[in-house]
């Protein structure tokens, strides 16, 4: 996450107050960590064309759904009727998505057509604050009317913030990303978690 | 799996199939035409081809060809634009749904019932779905993606025309029981495939 740099402070002031200004620059620990899914929804050639569905969730490497990160559906039909297709997100549905309350105020949003979208998320905020360090998955699944479904999933190690807080070294300050790509209705997603 | 999101839609969708159970369904002896027997009006037996078939086979030679079905639909559709702007409103939509509803109950003998109120209310849910610039305007052109869905889900040897040799089709295969086959990267899904 950008951060604008402190403005010089007034020159008595400063010498007391560098080391620790310095101190927050250099520090992973000083914001939240932030987790970003770029994925792209290819251009696929069917008449009609309906923009798909999608979800995107945390398990862990057995399958235990965690956390919704982002529900798309269709929010123009009336009275949330769109949710009565998101069954057909089949790995979602039945890992959690049957469980959950939609609309989801920063999870639950519109459908998108063919394009590349990003979906950026805190460390320290909901849904993924809660998350325990340790080994995850990613798993994102799209489906389409009239057209096909399709689920990626990407591992990935967790530190979150209650490892920075201890110094964890999942916290050490790298960036980790995985990339995996769906077959017709999913292009590349990636996984992006930076400190 | 092909179709996707559609089946809700069709659910909700069949009563061009009705009449033909509501005959039936009057030809039952009385002891098998109870209030939880019968198929229900405007809804049961709406994706069965036989069905569809003698809903739709104008001329009566046991096959319902796209311009039949075209024409069908689209003398209905004009019947029902009440106000004649070219689309249907909800209430249009949902008044030509009702009168045939209610033919079907006169059919019967029935009296309105439960199963009555519930299937004017899914025609109302019906329209929202089916209107697909979700602007409360139901155009010809976003009727004849239904139609063109519904026929095609019998039309199963693409050939324009359904009747008796369309095959059943195959059950829709949910793709979770082949790994890769949906694209899941790593195959570990459908695992406890109800």
């Amino acid at each position: 996450m950008p951060r604008s740099l402190p403005r010089p402070l007034p020159r008595p002031l400063c010498r007391g107050v560098l080391p620790v200004v310095a101190a927050s620059l250099v520090a992973p620990a000083a914001g939240a960590g932030e987790v970003t899914i770029d994925l792209t929804l290819p251009r696929v050639a069917a008449a009609p064309y309906y923009r798909p569905y999608l979800a995107a969730w945390v398990e862990t490497p057995d399958g235990v759904p965690q956390a919704t990160l982002a529900v798309w559906y269709d929010t123009r039909l009336r009275d949330d009727l769109g949710t009565g297709f998101l069954r057909h997100l089949r790995s979602w549905w039945r890992a959690t998505g049957e469980q959950m309350t939609l609309p989801a105020d920063g999870i639950s949003g519109p459908t998108r057509g063919p394009g590349s979208y990003q979906v950026r998320l805190t460390d320290d905020a909901a849904p993924l604050s809660a998350l325990a360090p340790g080994a995850y998955v990613l798993a994102v699944e799209v489906a389409r009317e009239d057209g096909d479904r399709d689920l990626v999933r990407l591992p990935f190690d967790w530190g979150g913030s209650a490892a920075r807080e201890t110094g964890a070294a999942t916290a050490s300050g790298i960036t980790t990303t995985a990339t995996g790509t769906g077959t017709q209705e999913l292009g590349a997603v990636t996984l992006t978690i930076a400190p | 799996m092909r179709p996707i999101l559609i089946p809700l839609a069709l659910a909700l969708l069949t009563p061009a199939a009705a009449p033909v159970m509501a005959q039936q369904a009057a030809d039952q002896p009385a002891t098998a035409a109870g209030e939880n027997d019968r198929p229900a009006p405007g809804v049961a037996g709406g994706h069965r081809k036989a069905a569809f078939i003698a809903a739709y086979d104008t001329d009566g030679d046991g096959a319902v060809t796209l311009d039949e079905y075209d024409a069908i639909r689209k003398s209905r559709f004009d019947g029902a634009d009440a106000d004649g702007d070219g689309a249907l409103n909800e209430a249009e939509y949902v008044a030509e749904f009702q009168g045939r509803l209610d033919q079907q109950y006169a059919d019967q003998g029935l009296e309105k019932d439960e199963r009555y109120d519930r299937s004017i209310e899914q025609a109302h849910v019906r329209f929202a779905i089916v209107d697909r610039s979700r602007d409360g305007s139901l155009s010809w052109s976003e009727q004849q993606l239904v139609a063109a869905s519904t026929f095609a889900r019998h039309d199963t040897d693409e050939n324009a025309i359904v009747n008796d040799a369309d095959p059943i089709p195959d059950p829709e295969d949910d793709g979770d029981t082949g790994a890769g086959a949906t694209g899941d990267s790593n195959g570990a899904t459908g695992t406890n495939e109800g």
